[in-house]
């Protein structure tokens, strides 16, 4: 999937999709990396890029008064290296499961595991719908707003892409 | 020894003491304005006691409140760190008028160095050299001018009731003396109502180099060697060395002995540290005695072995120095950096916000005395230090190697901060040669700019894969409060028969 940042008033994108067995492939522009996660805990990140070792803290932080969301990256090697990067408003509801439209979808491709819902339930808001597993994590869908389910268009055992719409939930 | 104690003061040196205070048995209160409800010096005490609003004047300065706090929580002692009421004679009266033990010097003693030209007429007499000066409430024009020619130029005409550099006046040549004068005087009554002047020699690229003293009240008193503090900004201090590049042995000694005269002549019981100004001839001159803790004490108790606060509380309760000026030496090098949030190439001002992650840096002679770490927040209230950065090791440039490692691997997200330029400084080729003044960074690293790179592709990688496996965020100050269950992703969350150890 896709993501967009901006550094220093430059937008920098980077597509990033699963290989399995914890390994990723990034491609940023025309160049293509190799990413094996090998530890991750609490904000840090120990990952192999094309087969060199970088070890990484990385938090998030919100502006309480613009929304504007930033994710702060540490490289450290023999010395850390310090970077903001601004999250575009637009790349934040496409990402972010439970924002805005009422309508559901896969933010990575998966297999629906569980329906707790059926159509017409209310539903409080954070109330989990489904339970997805992708790249061997469970993942939670949860209501975006109190509401009703006026859709689903998947069932348990259904594989799904990514962006693919699950569910529609309406606020009455 | 005490069995409980309150730290009247915040932040790093409140911590610092609070561990000092652990190790040795003591109960520690602690004190809190609203700013510091949640401020690491809070969460270290064993009792926390609220004292008022943000503004120090509403709460830190607040001295009938701290007394009070002392008092209600069955306290003995007051620790008063630095700044704040730490040099304040009445607070000290009124610490000790309650019944309490005040952990520093008397507040006679406090109230005596306090004033200028009390202090120099004490040091005068015991000896202690002070900066060649004349004073006179009657002299003629004639007199200024013999005055200064025997002082010898340039000299510095003062104002007597003066301060922040009113009525201040360098002048090279017998030939505008006067005028200078004239013009002092007319700016020191416009300020301060007061047209009194004195002369002073100007002692041109002078370096401050001070020197740590301790007495203890059976009237040993011996010093810890000196402190180079010539690196500052706006008038700050920002690192810190000893021992000082530009000491020979035999001033170094001299200016031992003049401190302990210095200490002595004010009968000084506890620590104190006495400021030098020293000329490039080498001479040097009393400035002031600070009747307190200093800032950079840790880079004296390195190099000496002394723990300096618990030093201190041991002298208040009465014990004796457990060692004499002849068991005392320096071994190393030790520096300090003062990493503060804040922009270095925009005239220093302060960064605030909320601390998002700190990784302090560790390893053999790497000291971190930290008053704020990771989901701490700078505000606007108060210095805004986040920690002292100090290192040791056997020669100075080898401290200077070990402070660029610390330096390097200190990781602080979510605000500016000085670290980059303190690493510049202390790489600076005149930094590495020990040619340390006040003007150093004026006249070396002025204006600065922060290294411009690229963002390279393994920070847009961390942040895509930070982003995809925790979409959520890893969780902000306000979502680890808000949101219990903010991993998504953790083992333990799942819903399946997954245990531990068993076949899946």
């Amino acid at each position: 999937m896709e993501f967009h940042y901006q550094h220093e008033n430059q937008e920098h994108h980077i597509q990033l999709e699963p290989s399995g067995n914890g390994s990723y492939t990034a491609l940023i522009g025309d160049k293509t990396y190799k990413v094996e996660v090998k530890r991750l805990q609490s904000g840090y990140m120990m990952l192999l890029i094309n087969g060199k070792r970088l070890h990484a803290y990385t938090t998030t932080s919100r502006n309480a008064q613009t929304g504007l969301q930033k994710r702060h990256v540490a490289l450290v090697d023999r010395e850390a290296r310090l970077y903001e990067l601004a999250k575009p408003q637009a790349s934040n509801r496409r990402k972010t499961v439970s924002a805005g439209s009422g309508s559901l979808t896969a933010q990575m491709p998966g297999q629906v595991t569980q329906v707790l819902v059926n159509e017409g339930d209310s539903v409080t808001q954070g109330q989990p719908l489904m339970l997805l597993e992708a790249m061997k994590m469970e993942i939670r869908l949860t209501a975006p707003q109190e509401g009703r389910v006026t859709r689903l268009f998947v069932k348990q055992g259904d594989t799904v892409e990514r962006g693919q719409q699950l569910a529609e939930v309406e606020s009455e | 020894m005490f069995n409980k104690i309150l730290i009247a003061n915040r932040g790093e040196i409140a911590a610092r003491i609070t561990r000092a205070c652990h190790e040795l048995g003591i109960y520690v209160v602690a004190v809190f304005s609203d700013a510091d409800a949640n401020a690491l010096h809070t969460r270290l005490a064993d009792e926390a006691v609220y004292i008022g609003g943000p503004t120090p004047a509403d709460s830190y300065l607040r001295g009938d409140r701290l007394i009070a706090a002392a008092l209600e929580t069955g306290c003995e002692a007051i620790h008063p760190g630095f700044g704040f009421l730490s040099e304040s004679p009445e607070f000290a009266q009124a610490v000790t008028d309650a019944g309490l033990i005040f952990i520093g010097p008397s507040a006679d003693t406090i109230y005596k160095m306090g004033i200028k030209t009390e202090a120099r007429s004490i040091m005068q007499a015991a000896g202690v050299p002070v900066v060649p000066g004349f004073q006179s409430d009657d002299a003629t024009d004639a007199d200024f001018q013999d005055a200064a020619d025997k002082i010898g130029y340039p000299v510095m005409v003062k104002a007597a009731g003066g301060g922040g550099g009113k009525g201040i006046r360098i002048v090279h040549q017998q030939a505008d003396l006067l005028d200078s004068i004239a013009a002092a005087r007319r700016e020191a009554q416009n300020a301060f109502g007061d047209s009194t002047v004195f002369l002073e020699k100007y002692i041109d690229r002078g370096r401050h180099i001070e020197f740590q003293v301790l007495a203890d009240k059976f009237g040993s008193t011996v010093h810890l060697f000196e402190r180079e503090c010539s690196i500052q900004r706006r008038h700050q201090k920002i690192i810190e060395e000893t021992p000082s590049p530009f000491l020979n042995e035999q001033t170094r000694q001299k200016m031992g002995q003049a401190a302990v005269a210095a200490a002595q002549a004010v009968h000084y019981v506890n620590a104190g540290t006495v400021e030098f100004i020293v000329a490039e001839t080498g001479e040097f001159y009393f400035l002031e005695m600070n009747t307190r803790l200093q800032v950079e004490h840790p880079i004296t108790e390195l190099v000496t072995g002394v723990d300096i606060v618990k030093m201190q509380i041991q002298i208040a309760v009465g014990e004796r120095l457990p060692f004499t000026q002849a068991d005392l030496s320096q071994r190393g090098h030790a520096i300090e950096c003062r990493v503060y949030a804040e922009d270095p190439s925009n005239n220093f001002l302060p960064a605030i916000g909320p601390v998002l992650r700190t990784i302090e840096p560790a390893g053999p002679g790497v000291r971190v005395d930290a008053g704020v770490v990771s989901g701490d927040e700078v505000t606007i209230y108060y210095d805004p230090m986040i920690a002292k950065l100090i290192v040791y090791a056997e020669s100075r440039p080898d401290a200077i190697r070990k402070m660029d490692w610390a330096l390097a691997q200190y990781v602080i997200l979510g605000l500016t901060t000085n670290l980059q330029f303190l690493r510049d400084v202390i790489l600076h080729p005149a930094f590495v040669m020990g040619e340390t003044s006040t003007h150093f960074i004026d006249e070396f690293l002025t204006p600065w700019h922060p290294p411009q790179a690229a963002l390279p592709d393994e920070a847009l990688i961390v942040a895509a894969l930070s982003d995809l496996l925790i979409p959520a965020g890893q969780p902000t100050l306000q979502s680890i409060e808000e949101n219990g269950d903010g991993d998504l992703y953790s083992p333990w969350g799942r819903a399946d028969s997954f245990r531990m150890g068993q076949p899946i």
